[in-house]
Formats: structure tokens, sequence, C-alpha cells
């Protein structure tokens, strides 16, 4: 588990978020929601070692894997190279077989389209080996075919190798389609933390974002 | 016809067509002046250079001239990516850095060749001035692709732990190579500019612009012709040279 | 259109200005300043016409060449194996006479009375790839003495010599970078004068190593179209000329005068009333002899050269010389 005690964040002036409390239960997958600027990207940086921050963080893993929006692939390594970049302990065939780009993998990432380097981007994280996933609105600005896809990949490899998942998203489809928990951050605070599984989660959800 | 030809036209057959207008444009220049003391035609021209290339003491010039030229653009680049790397990390020497590297360049060429040869010799100052000159052009360039390093980028390598070896090797060379290539390869066509002039000022001797030197003094204008001619061509391969280096290059980082 | 014109019309300006650039009607006579413009200061100082229009102009070392590539000049002196190369063949000009006979010298720290002593020593050259380098080169070799112009070759057994600027000389020989300079008159008085207690002094006079007390130094050479046109006017300049040594000797008060006035504004004259005397007058060797009579002299001259550096010297044909006779 992962238990934030009393964590606050501050840029000199500007509180982005204090006083939170809140646990990650391992190999759940968590979304973290909330409107633009209330410090999203801020936790998952906090999470991830990136920024340091005031109050506590008591953890149990050690290695990171986060999946960006926009992919970060290094551009002068094939997709294989990319992957095996990350561990270069392991078979990767099975990996690019059940992504679908096992016919890519000596491709750049400039010659693969939108989705292929999203899905290596997907394939990286869990090929990596770490016990914390965090995403940050991994499936944002992609064409609906393309989301499917992308999560169904998502959930397939989560099946196999269950990580804790934490990922930011703007969209409560996703989130009712992925996470077994959301978090709203809002007023510098939690607003709301529930299970997905609970009745009218969805109203609750739309509720704590839209009002004042 | 299909795309592979039409590039190929293309990258041959403008090229070969201005090669050609110029030389109409030199021969018509020629015939008006009518002195091969002051405008040799391209055909007396091109037999000099095949004179050139028929005496040992050219190929000896040749080639002391092309392993200065690179002698002096390696160690310019060497202390450019060197003072680059030390100014991305320290902002101090970064200032300490920055108006020294904009007196050197402002400073006119033609002053720097005369003092350096007082002050050294006519073997040395060719090689001192072509690496001073073409030091900020190279640290500037190292410098501000180093600043833009994809920093989105170093992060994921930071999550990802990857080792500092592969960050350095995979991610940062290459982006700066990518960056720099081209000022890489007209720094080099530059360099060996500079030494010939330098040379021609020292009068060097076995070098290129000591050659040069002595074909003006003593009024042979179809060997200067020919020289220059041989100097331009070297330093249009040396721009090609890295250019076509670029790609293997890439690949192998 | 309008553009094309317009541009069309200003390149025609352009050359056109250009072309403009000497007086077509005159005769202009360009002499390098030094001992060639002595030769000729008679006529410099009394502006002869020679009932024609007549320019003189004294130009600079450097560029007298160019007068002469671009066939600007009428008349006009110039070292003699530069002579050789450019109008060889006599197609554009004609040797007529040899004005100068060597005014070249080599002052040093030491008083060394010979060639030998100049053996493990640095010697600067003005010139060197002209005459005065030539001329000392040639010296050297006939003497049997070892030289090199290589500083990586130099060595305790041979003379390291070194070209180097007019204008340095008196620097490198304060500095030690020289110990002795082959100079020319004037310039060898002005250099001598800036040393006090004989620090440095006149060792050589090059002309009595040369062999002959002098060699054909610099020509007169004559356009064929003033020699077609206007054969009476060359033969009234030369007889000046062969008048000119004795002008010199009694007027030495107005040669520097002469020079002077005919020289470009700004420029820096060779001759000033503190470095002009009779005795310079007379190491700067001016005189005046026919070129036709001295032809065999002239080529063994160049001659010389050429085994020194075979692209100094160009091919003489016949009909580069003048008979004015």
């Amino acid at each position: 588990m992962i238990e934030l005690k009393n964590v606050k964040k501050q840029y000199d002036d500007n509180v982005v978020f204090e006083n939170l409390n809140i646990n990650f239960e391992n190999k759940q997958i968590t979304a973290i929601m909330g409107e633009s600027g209330c410090g999203k990207t801020t936790l998952l940086n906090i999470l991830a070692g990136l920024t340091d921050f005031d109050g506590t963080i008591k953890k149990d893993y050690d290695n990171v894997s986060f999946v960006f929006n926009d992919n970060r692939l290094i551009p002068n390594l094939t997709v294989e190279q990319n992957l095996k970049i990350v561990n270069n302990n392991i078979d990767l065939t099975p990996f690019l077989k059940f992504a679908e780009i096992e016919n890519v993998r000596n491709y750049y990432p400039k010659q693969l389209s939108s989705g292929m380097a999203h899905r290596v981007s997907l394939l990286r994280a869990f090929i990596y080996p770490s016990d914390l996933l965090l995403m940050d609105e991994p499936f944002r600005n992609l064409d609906v075919v393309l989301k499917l896809k992308l999560i169904n990949l998502f959930k397939n490899l989560w099946e196999k190798d269950k990580k804790t998942v934490i990922f930011v998203s703007h969209s409560i489809e996703d989130v009712l389609n992925i996470a077994d928990n959301v978090v709203i951050i809002k007023n510098k605070k939690i607003a709301l933390s529930e299970k997905c599984k609970q009745k009218n989660i969805k109203k609750l959800i739309t509720n704590c974002l839209t009002k004042e | 016809m299909n795309k592979k030809t039409k590039k190929i036209l293309e990258n041959v057959l403008y090229p070969i067509c201005v090669i050609v207008i110029i030389f109409l444009i030199w021969l018509i220049f020629a015939e008006i002046t009518n002195s091969e003391f002051i405008l040799p035609t391209p055909f007396q021209t091109f037999q000099e250079i095949g004179n050139l290339f028929s005496s040992g003491t050219f190929w000896i010039a040749f080639c002391n001239t092309l392993l200065r030229t690179l002698l002096a653009f390696l160690s310019s680049f060497v202390i450019a990516g060197l003072l680059a790397l030390l100014a991305f990390k320290f902002k101090a020497i970064e200032k300490i850095l920055s108006p020294f590297i904009s007196i050197i360049r402002a400073t006119p060429t033609i002053a720097v060749i005369l003092l350096f040869i007082i002050w050294t010799n006519a073997n040395i100052a060719p090689i001192l001035v072509s690496t001073l000159v073409v030091l900020p052009l190279l640290y500037t360039a190292i410098f501000s692709s180093l600043k833009n390093l994809d920093k989105d980028l170093l992060q994921m390598c930071k999550i990802y732990k990857i080792k500092n070896k592969d960050i350095i090797f995979k991610v940062c060379i290459p982006q700066v190579w990518a960056s720099t290539y081209l000022t890489v390869s007209s720094s080099l066509a530059l360099n060996l500019k500079l030494m010939v002039a330098a040379e021609v000022l020292a009068n060097t001797t076995k070098s290129l612009g000591g050659l040069m030197q002595g074909a003006k003094i003593y009024f042979e204008m179809s060997e200067l012709l020919a020289l220059t001619v041989v100097t331009v061509v070297l330093a249009l391969a040396l721009e090609y040279f890295v250019n076509l280096l670029n790609r293997p290059i890439r690949r192998w980082l | 259109m309008k553009k094309i014109f317009s541009l069309f019309a200003t390149m025609i300006c352009f050359c056109l200005a250009f072309t403009g650039c000497y007086d077509d009607n005159s005769i202009n006579v360009y002499v390098p300043d030094g001992a060639p413009a002595l030769s000729v200061s008679e006529m410099l100082y009394t502006n002869e016409q020679f009932n024609e229009n007549v320019t003189y102009n004294v130009v600079s070392a450097n560029e007298i060449a160019n007068t002469i590539l671009q066939q600007t000049a009428d008349i006009a002196i110039i070292p003699t194996n530069i002579a050789s190369k450019l109008c060889g063949d006599g197609k554009t000009y004609k040797a007529v006479g040899i004005c100068t006979f060597g005014n070249l010298y080599v002052i040093g720290k030491n008083d060394i009375t010979s060639l030998n002593e100049l053996t493990g020593e640095t010697v600067g050259c003005i010139q060197i790839q002209n005459v005065p380098g030539l001329t000392f080169q040639y010296i050297l070799k006939n003497n049997q003495i070892n030289y090199t112009l290589d500083e990586n070759e130099a060595n305790a057994n041979n003379v390291l010599l070194k070209g180097i600027e007019g204008t340095d000389v008196v620097a490198q020989l304060k500095t030690n970078k020289i110990s002795y300079a082959v100079v020319a008159e004037p310039l060898c008085a002005t250099a001598l004068s800036k040393f006090e207690n004989n620090e440095v002094v006149k060792v050589f006079d090059l002309q009595e190593l040369y062999g002959a007390n002098y060699y054909p130094q610099s020509l007169l050479v004559v356009k064929n179209s003033l020699i077609e046109n206007n054969l009476t006017f060359v033969k009234n300049f030369i007889n000046k000329m062969q008048n000119n040594k004795n002008w010199t000797n009694e007027n030495i008060d107005k040669c520097v005068e002469a020079i002077s006035n005919n020289l470009k504004t700004g420029a820096t004259p060779s001759f000033t009333n503190n470095n002009f005397n009779a005795e310079v007058l007379n190491n700067c060797n001016i005189g005046f002899m026919s070129a036709f009579e001295n032809k065999d002299f002239i080529e063994n001259y160049l001659s010389n050269l050429k085994s020194i550096e075979e692209n100094a010297v160009g091919n003489l044909s016949s009909e580069f010389w003048f008979n004015y006779e």
C-alpha cells in the first residue's frame, strides 16, 4: 500500500494542495480527476520521485513506470531498442506479438503511426520491472477506435501483471471503464475518494466536479 | 517517370547545369579580357590542374594543408565541446565565457592572422588562427543544442532509471549531433578557407596557401586559379563528406 | 520589365565608369617610388611634356605590375624579372633601357667581411621572392653557401633566409629576430640611422658581390602602340633619361620634391629630406643603358635568377628588345 500523510506541495507563494491524506491499495487501479491546474500531474510527479514535497509518503515500491501522453520514445532507437533499454533481460517477442506490433520492431519512432507509438509506450511501462505504474492522461486526444484498442491492450497487459496503477484522466467514461477507485482533487484537497463499484458513482463524480 | 529517377535527376541535373553556366560565364569573361595574366580560360586552368596533380610538391602541400585543417578543426571541436559542456553545467562559466566568445567572434580574421604570424611562426600561426576563429561557431552551436535537449525525454530516462552511459550516448549525443552537424560541416569548410588564407599571408612552406602566394608573385594566374579551384572542390568535398556521415553516425549512435 | 532595364542600365554605367578611369589622350608614365623614380626625377620635377600631354605617376612597388597588366601605362619602369614575365613576348610592351643598376645592401649587427660568416645566422630579406631575394640567393649559391627558407631546416651550417617587410627591418633587428638584413637604398640609410654607436652597420654591397658591380635591376618598357605611333616622343624621352643622372647630381635638393609631387595623395614617400643625400643618391645606382645593346647581360642575369626560381623569369622573345638607335 502507498500511504500519503499530510502531503503538501507549494511553489513559492502558491500552494498546489495540502493536507493530502490518502492511501492507494496495491494491485488496484486508481483514477485521479479534477479541473486543470488542481495538481494531478504534480501528484504523479511526487509519486514518481521527480518533485520534492512536504509530508510523508510510506511506500513499498522502488521502480516506477510512467506512461506519458506524448509517448517519449527515444527517437534514434528502434522499437526493440527502446524496449530493451528499460529491460534487457526478457524476451520481447511475446510482448510485441501481444500488442500486435511485432512487424514494426525494427522501426524508428518517427516511422510509427500514432497508435503504434502509444502501444510501444504502454508496452514499455509493463516490460519495465516496476510495482507502480503512473499514467498522465494516456488516452487524451485519441480517436475513439484507437482509444478502445489501447484501453483493451492496457487491460490485457494488466491482467498478466497486476501493478498498482494511478492514472490521471478527464474522461468519466474511461475512468469507470478501467479504474477500481476514483479520487478527485478540488480546492487544494481531496474532495472525493470512492470505489467505482459504488452505486451512483457517476452522479457522485459529476456533482463533485461541477459544484462550486 | 518514377519518384527515384526524378530525385536523381534533380540532384544531379541542376548542379551540372549550374556548373556549365559558371563555365560559360568564365569563358566569356576570359575571352573579353584576353590576357592570361588577368583571367586564364577554363581550359588553361584545367590544364594547369593536370600539371599540379602530377607534381609531388603539390601533393605534399595538399596533404599538409588538409592535415593542418583537420587538426585545427578537431582541436576547436574538442575545446568548444568541453567549454559548452562546462557552461551548460555551471552558469558561472557560461557568464564568464560569453564576453570572450563575443570578442573572438567580433575580431577581424585578418588581424588575428597577422598577429599570430608575428607572435608565432609561419607553420603554427595558420593552425592557431583556424582553431580560434571557428571556436565561437562550434561553441555556440553545441551550447545551444545542449540547452535545447529534450527535457521530457530526460525525465522519462530518469523515471525508467536508464543508465547514465546510455543517456549520454543514446539520448544526448544524438540530439546534439542532429542539431550541430550542419554547423560542423560548414565549420570544417570554413576552417579550410581560413587555413589557406593564413598560409598565404604567412607564406607557409609546403602548403596550398604558400603555393598560391608563389603563383601570385610570379603572375602565374593559371596556377593560382587552378589552386583556387582545387581548394573550392576540397571545401565542398569536406562539407559533403560530413553531411554524408550524418546518417551512418546517427544509426551507429 | 522596368526593373530589368534599370538594372541593366546601372551595370552599363558601372562598366563605363571604370573604363573612363584613365586618360586615354595623355601619355601615361608610371614609375615605382624609390630608385626607379629617381631615374626620371628631372622629368618629374619639370613635368616635362615634350609638346604632348604627359601624365607622370609615382606608384608603390606593389602597384606597378598592374599598370602593365591592365595596360594603363604607356611607359613604365618595372623590375627586370617581372618585365620578362609580363611582356617577355614583346607583344604588348618592349624593353628599351636599363634604369637602375642595383641598390641592395646587407646590414647587420656584426661587421663581418666574408659571406661565410653568415652561416648559422638568420637574414631578413625584403621582397624575398623577387629581385632582391633572388639576387641574394644567387650570390649565396654562387659562393657555395648553404641556405634555406624553411625555419624547420635551419641549423648551424646554413643561412636562414626570412622574407620580411621593409617596415619590419628595424624592429626585427632590434629584437634579434634577425641578425642581418638585405635592404634597398634608401631603406638602408633609414634603417642604419635608427641605430646608435654603429650597433648595426652596412656589411655587404650586393652589386659588388654579384661580380659585375652592377646588374640590370629594373627596365624601362614602352607600349608597342606608342612606339609605332610616336617614335619621336619615345626618343625624346630616352634622351632625357640619359641626361638624368647629371641633373640629379646637380639638383640633389630638388629630387625629393620631384618625386613626392607626383605621388598619389596620402602615400608615404620613400625619399624624404631626412634620408636623402648625395651618398644615398649614389647608392641608388641610377643611370640609363640601352636594353638592346646589353641584352646578353640582361639575359644572363635573368638566367641566374631563373636558376634560383624558375617561375620568376619569363621566356624572352627577340621581339622583346627595342633598338631605339
